[in-house]
């Protein structure tokens, strides 16, 4: 009787280890835990041999683990694969490491891995499909621009990793570092540059304020457009003279000059905020130098993502956005507006120009007669869309098919 | 123990659920009314302010795409308008006790008296001011027990403190001006108290009568006050701390420590949900007048 027990007893302990084992193996890494199938899998796939003599292999193709990838029998999504996108990579490269920095690429983002890697091998490092620059420049074609007269050596080199983290950064631009940092490690850009316009105080300065980091015509990689008071050096306009060229106070500087600009505040909702600049209108403008002809101190987005956060993160974790979200002022106003959310042409900004004319005369009808239900107040585009985010297809508030349509016809 | 432990994951729940779940918890805060586009008043254009008048038991409009100042009853019945077109955009408005209105018409961005009796708009004219670096801009305004003004200086990061004659007695400040980007609304208390709100700095800063800071709390990195994209606060008469979140599409309870209560309402267009809430207001009997888009719905909490 006494022996039985010890038998049953460890028989019970044994089916613990064991059970303790499998769970263990469970635990570990997807690609580790899958068989080697790829003498198997070749049998029929003759030509996946061809992707094993490239000079780089993903590790799983290497290791013969076709099925760390795809279920040999039946899948759902095309080439048999369990997922769609990056969620299957995200199985094994931890999202939390590298990929999820407060900027973060767009590719990553929509889990377009396949848009800068060959899941399978390839010629390049890193199984990039195109070797160093060529892979950036085939989405951004403007960035390393050979046909400007003065083109920064690392883009010449087509080394855009130097400044760029691929994947995501804390810095905008993906940078690796902060902009003032970044161009500082090659730079020494302690003292003073007696430029041509000015003699400039460089130490701790933002170089990318007024020189272009990619390319640009003017000597110096200098920005395209110039504030006309640095063109012409005269720089006492904005500054005090003496020691430190002391910027002379806020908005009222600026509006000395642009003396009509103020009327473009004077509504309703306006943008006229201190901010944290010494100056306010310094928020969004370059006093010196920009890309842009509207002297804006950065690209569009970056601009008003630097104080609207909440919409940066609500737009990057929005399923469908418009297609031009990075185009702010195409529909908002940027000083100020009578409109609600700063629109350019209240709620039916959509249809008043060119980009979608015939709205609102073949679909849903919309106005100032057509109320809202559940609001009572007048429907416009952004009753049904919100282009900023929304869950659907053509950034619907609600599924086409019925699910918009129920949230104001009751069935 | 049991309890303790219960407690603990009600106070992370609390913390961390999202504002939809956390409207569930609220003291059931009611739509007591709906102010939209009725007859008598006519289609709201932009409201943009509110204010009651307790004595008279008025409700004002500031309705700036309107060009007019709506009164209303406290049965939210639409009384009179007055324009005038000296004062075609008013977006923000206060009533003293000699029944003068102070009214910021955001066209000339001016600070204006009004006597509607006698259609009287005269431009306010602040004296003593100490120098700002910027030019004075109103922003939002506020009026104490006293017939005290509380102007946000908008570019000069400040609130200043005036009397009916507009000649300046203090301008209010904060100690730390680090990641503060400005003031976007402002409120007193009965016991003159002032409370403002930094919208993009995502801060409520509470300051004593006599212009001290005496706290402040939330924040662009601090995740627990909930606050997404504030714009407007009121103090309700138990000293809580009501701030209108335009992205949470609610209104949020704070104690003075920061420690969020309770929210009210929900993202979502129907009666009782709030699709981008603007301004929010609170009157003695504890109504919450809360403007979205172009109507106004009042809320009465049950428990208060």
């Amino acid at each position: 009787m006494r022996s039985s027990y010890k038998i049953q007893s460890a028989l019970y302990a044994a089916f613990a280890l064991v059970f303790v084992f499998l769970i263990g193996l469970g635990s570990s890494d997807a690609a580790e835990t899958v068989k080697n199938t790829k003498g198997l899998c070749l049998e029929c796939h003759a030509k996946a041999k061809d992707i094993l003599n490239k000079a780089v292999t993903h590790k799983p193709v290497r290791d013969g683990k076709c099925t760390a990838c795809h279920n040999p029998h039946a899948s759902k999504h095309s080439g048999l694969l369990p997922e769609t996108g990056g969620r299957i990579c995200f199985n094994c490269h931890d999202v939390s490491k590298g990929f999820s920095s407060r900027v973060v690429h767009s590719p990553v983002r929509e889990g377009k891995c396949l848009a800068c890697h060959d899941v399978h091998s390839s010629a390049n490092a890193g199984l990039m499909k195109e070797a160093g620059a060529k892979a950036c420049l085939s989405c951004h074609p403007d960035e390393g621009s050979k046909t400007k007269k003065y083109v920064h050596p690392e883009v010449k080199k087509g080394n855009c990793l130097t400044c760029h983290n691929p994947h995501s950064s804390a810095n905008d631009g993906l940078l690796i570092k902060d902009r003032k940092a970044l161009c500082a490690s090659c730079h020494n850009g302690s003292g003073k540059a007696a430029g041509k316009r000015c003699v400039y105080e460089t130490t701790g300065a933002d170089c990318a304020a007024c020189h272009s980091p990619h390319s640009s015509d003017s000597k110096g990689i200098l920005k395209a457009v110039l504030h006309k008071p640095f063109e012409e050096k005269r720089c006492s306009v904005c500054h005090e003279n003496g020691a430190g060229y002391k910027v002379k106070a806020g908005a009222g500087l600026c509006i000395d000059c642009h003396k009509t600009t103020m009327d473009s505040f004077n509504k309703i909702n306006s943008h006229l905020t201190p901010g944290i600049d010494k100056n306010p209108c310094a928020n969004c403008h370059a006093p010196h130098a920009s890309d842009d002809k509207r002297l804006m101190k950065d690209k569009t987005p970056r601009v008003c993502y630097r104080c609207h956060a909440d919409t940066r993160e609500y737009v990057a974790k929005s399923a469908h956005t418009h297609p031009e979200i990075d185009r702010c002022s195409d529909c908002h106003e940027s000083h100020g507006s009578n409109n609600r959310y700063f629109l350019s042409g209240g709620g039916n900004v959509c249809s008043s120009g060119k980009c979608h004319p015939t709205q609102g005369t073949f679909t849903h009808p919309v106005g100032d007669k057509v109320i809202d239900p559940r609001s009572k107040t007048a429907m416009d585009c952004a009753t049904c869309h919100n282009p900023m985010g929304a869950p659907e297809e053509f950034h619907l508030r609600g599924e086409k098919d019925t699910g918009l349509c129920v949230l104001c016809h009751q069935v | 123990m049991f309890k303790a432990a219960l407690a603990a994951f009600a106070i992370v729940l609390q913390t961390y659920a999202p504002i939809e779940a956390q409207a569930a918890q609220n003291v059931g805060a009611k739509v007591a009314a709906v102010i939209s586009n009725e007859e008598s008043l006519g289609k709201l254009v932009q409201p943009s302010g509110l204010f009651f008048d307790e004595a008279k038991k008025r409700l004002y409009i500031a309705d700036g795409g309107g060009k007019r100042i709506v009164s209303m009853n406290q049965e939210y019945k639409y009384l009179a308008e007055f324009t005038n077109p000296l004062m075609p955009m008013p977006v923000q408005v206060v009533k003293a006790e000699t029944g003068l209105f102070y009214v910021v018409d955001a066209s000339k961005g001016a600070l204006l008296v009004v006597d509607t009796k006698l259609d009287i708009v005269k431009p306010v004219e602040l004296s003593r001011v100490q120098p700002g670096r910027d030019v004075f801009v109103p922003g939002r305004i506020a009026i104490g027990k006293d017939d005290k003004l509380y102007v946000i200086d908008k570019l000069n990061k400040r609130i200043l403190v005036s009397d009916a004659q507009g000649v300046v007695s203090r301008a209010i400040v904060v100690k730390n001006e680090a990641g503060l980007y400005g003031f976007n609304d402002v409120r007193v208390d009965a016991d003159n108290n002032v409370y403002a709100l930094d919208a993009v700095g995502a801060r409520v800063y509470v300051f004593d009568s006599s212009g001290a800071e005496i706290t402040s709390f939330g924040g662009r990195t601090d995740k627990t006050t909930l606050m997404r994209f504030p714009v407007s606060l009121a103090v309700g008469r138990t000293g809580l701390i009501y701030v209108a979140d335009r992205h949470a599409g609610a209104v949020l309870v704070y104690d003075r420590t920061g420690a969020l209560q309770y929210a009210i309402s929900q993202k979502g267009e129907r009666e009782g949900e709030l699709s981008s809430p603007t301004y929010v207001m609170i009157d003695e009997a504890q109504r919450i007048y809360v403007i979205d888009n172009n109507r106004i719905q009042v809320f009465k909490e049950a428990k208060l």
